[in-house]
């Protein structure tokens, strides 16, 4: 019989189309995924006092802190908005984008000794990834409507508002850029190793160029246009105009980014897919 | 005619040998561009030709069936293929040309214990390795307790494993790959794990795994009695291509005469290494003469090392290890056994000799490899692996009494003394 007249459940070949993502193969893996989630968070509070209260620890410590340093020391406007939440806000969605970024990124260097041995659909690992972060991200957000309470009971002006419905298409927003960007970086480190060491450094010059502790309206017209090639600038903005009706948004610059999100995540899947099956033979 | 579960055509993996870029995204680029120019990329050294043609076929053009049911021994020396064959089957690696067919779900064990966490407990990590075997949470809720049961953790599995012994670890490991429920299993040495008994119980699960409902199972091991054991047929993988393929006591007779291609003393300049040149490694009888074989088992025989040694360490060890033809090791014997302040090495020449007792071994074929290393960091030269062999025949010479003549069975064949008090 010829080989094209079996019945085969898989058939493996040299060339792999790399668009091609098998999605039921990856839900019949969801367990793993489960699994995977539960072991990032389990291990990160293995052996440690305070275990995951630390969810919360890390964004309040820092919102303290640039509440001193930023409002205080840099008398920096927050925009009308009460500095706690805006500075709590901030916090949270840079943690959650730079930490998936920067789980993604380490995808294949630090599972590269399960990859060398089972095959199990790798996209799992990304997916992974990005539930843990969601986890981390929901606690604190809780947090932050705990906040944005007490700031109401205090007479700031905040409400929910129907547009709070959009929320969580923001928060895909910025997962989807952090996704692309940390899979993007993922895929090259496998070859060049101080990328992943390059990324913490660039991050943390990123976040000085995203309105993270300040608004964009307090960034001078020469540097504006600085801010609006940055694609995160306008999740930000967005953001704290959902949550305090308070920010510069723009229909083109909103386009521009979600076009540039877009092209990230999708040129990240794909640079995975290649790489997925190289990649034990180069790393 | 049976189902076809595997169907391998023209299975190629090329690697690149060396470095497959300069490691550094510019000047990779950059050598890139030039090559698409077709200027000197100033990467490739001058005289080198651009196209890769620095690399080598790890396997190259393989091609076989494999019926469903069947249990296919794969051997080979070292760098045969063998293990990249696994990993083309497993779908770890990409196959650089060629296709292959599977019917049915694969559960590969490259390694046992894979993506075991030390913080997490025996429990967790029962879970979390199952699933990345593939298994369901379902299924693992189903087998956890007869896991827990075959690992003999018990009241431990609540722990986690970095207070594990690595016997426990081991168990545990395999445990779980025991339990894995697919039509074709692909192993790779996963036998070679744990302790003597551990191994017998892992050769007798793994038996009973491949013999029950019909499944495929394709093993890799150095251990032939263990292939023997598991396997009806086999492949004998020589330098990327099948050079024979057939029931597996052919293939284990073949792979074995493959071994034994006596290496002349140019031979052994092959083993040269930064601790010795060895100079030569034979068989000699007591006055120091070669070894006549077959060996009557009254005589002594003597296992001669001559090395020209260029580097001490205070780890390293010599010796040999002898087994039988099935691949049994007998026993293993280094030079620092015998712990003397005189016995010890000397840079320069050493002749080392090492006394193989008269009555002792039982009638038989028996080989010898060459094993040095340093003690637990690193080998210098694997008996499992590609080392230089000699073969020790003993027949005749059993002892002087009328009644023992004819080979008896067992390892040993010792003459022993008996007390004997007259009233």
């Amino acid at each position: 019989m010829k080989f094209e007249e079996y019945d085969w459940d898989t058939v493996i070949e040299a060339k792999k189309n790399p668009f091609s993502i098998n999605i039921k193969k990856i839900l019949e893996y969801k367990d793993l995924i489960l699994l995977f989630v539960k072991r990032d968070i389990a291990i990160t509070y293995k052996q440690t006092i305070l275990g995951p209260l630390w969810y919360l620890i890390q964004p309040i410590c820092t919102t303290l802190m640039c509440i001193v340093v930023f409002q205080n020391i840099a008398q920096l406007s927050t925009g009308g908005i009460p500095p706690v939440l805006f500075y709590f806000a901030g916090t949270v969605l840079w943690t959650l984008f730079s930490k998936l970024i920067k789980g993604e990124s380490r995808v294949f260097l630090n599972n590269r000794y399960i990859f060398e041995k089972v095959y199990f659909p790798r996209l799992t690992v990304p997916i992974a990834i990005f539930l843990g972060e969601m986890n981390r991200f929901i606690i604190q957000f809780i947090l932050f409507l705990l906040l944005f309470f007490l700031s109401a009971l205090h007479g700031y002006p905040c409400r929910i508002t129907i547009s709070w419905l959009l929320l969580p298409a923001v928060i895909i927003w910025i997962s989807m850029q952090a996704i692309g960007l940390g899979l993007i970086v993922s895929s090259l480190t496998t070859k060049y190793r101080d990328l992943s060491k390059a990324l913490s450094f660039f991050l943390s010059l990123y976040m000085y160029i995203t309105p993270v502790v300040y608004p964009l309206s307090q960034v001078s017209e020469k540097y504006r246009l600085l801010f609006l090639i940055n694609p995160l600038t306008q999740v930000m903005e967005c953001f704290r105009k959902i949550c305090f009706g308070v920010g510069n948004v723009s229909l083109y610059s909103v386009t521009y980014s979600l076009v540039c999100t877009v092209a990230f995540f999708l040129i990240g899947i794909i640079l995975f897919n290649k790489n997925e099956k190289v990649f034990v033979d180069v790393i | 005619m049976k189902d076809i579960a595997i169907k391998s055509e023209n299975i190629g993996k090329y690697y690149r040998l060396g470095q497959i870029n300069t490691g550094m995204f510019y000047t990779d680029v950059r050598a890139h561009i030039r090559r698409k120019l077709g200027k000197d990329d100033d990467v490739t050294k001058i005289g080198e030709k651009c196209t890769d043609n620095k690399g080598f076929w790890a396997l190259d053009d393989i091609n076989f069936e494999i019926e469903q049911g069947d249990r296919v021994g794969i051997i080979g020396k070292n760098g045969a293929g063998k293990s990249t064959l696994l990993k083309i089957i497993s779908q770890v690696t990409v196959p650089t040309k060629g296709r292959i067919g599977i019917k049915g779900n694969v559960a590969s064990l490259l390694e046992v214990g894979t993506g075991f966490h030390p913080e997490m407990t025996g429990r967790e990590n029962i879970y979390l390795n199952g699933a990345i075997l593939g298994m369901k949470r379902a299924e693992i809720n189903e087998k956890i307790d007869e896991i827990i049961a075959f690992s003999e953790i018990n009241e431990h599995i609540d722990t986690p494993v970095k207070r594990y012994s690595s016997g426990m670890y081991v168990r545990l490991a395999f445990a779980v790959a025991a339990h894995l429920d697919s039509d074709i299993l692909i192993a790779d040495e996963v036998l070679a794990v744990g302790d003597a008994t551990f191994q017998k119980r892992a050769l007798g699960k793994m038996s009973e795994l491949s013999t029950g409902r019909g499944r495929t199972v394709l093993f890799v091991s150095h251990q032939m009695n263990a292939v023997k054991a598991l396997c009806r047929s086999g492949m004998v993988l020589d330098k990327g291509k099948i050079i024979l393929q057939d029931s597996i006591d052919n293939c284990i007779a073949k792979y074995q005469s493959g071994l034994f291609e006596r290496k002349s003393v140019e031979d052994l300049s092959y083993y040269d290494n930064e601790f010795f040149d060895l100079l030569d490694f034979r068989l000699v009888n007591e006055d120091g003469h070669d070894l006549a074989l077959p060996l009557e088992n009254c005589n002594k025989a003597y296992v001669q090392i001559e090395l020209n040694v260029k580097k001490l360490h205070e780890a390293f060890v010599i010796g040999y290890n002898i087994c039988s033809t099935e691949g049994e090791v007998l026993f293993w014997s280094y030079v620092t056994d015998d712990y003397k302040e005189e016995k010890k090495l000397s840079l320069g020449k050493n002749v080392l000799r090492g006394e193989i007792p008269n009555h002792f071994l039982n009638e038989g074929e028996y080989i010898i490899s060459l094993t040095a290393s340093l003690h637990y960091i690193q080998w210098i030269i694997n008996p499992d692996e590609d080392a230089p062999r000699l073969k020790l025949y003993i027949q005749g010479g059993l002892s002087q009494s009328p009644f023992w003549t004819l080979k008896r069975s067992g390892i040993c064949a010792p003459v022993l003394s008996w007390i004997v008090n007259k009233k």
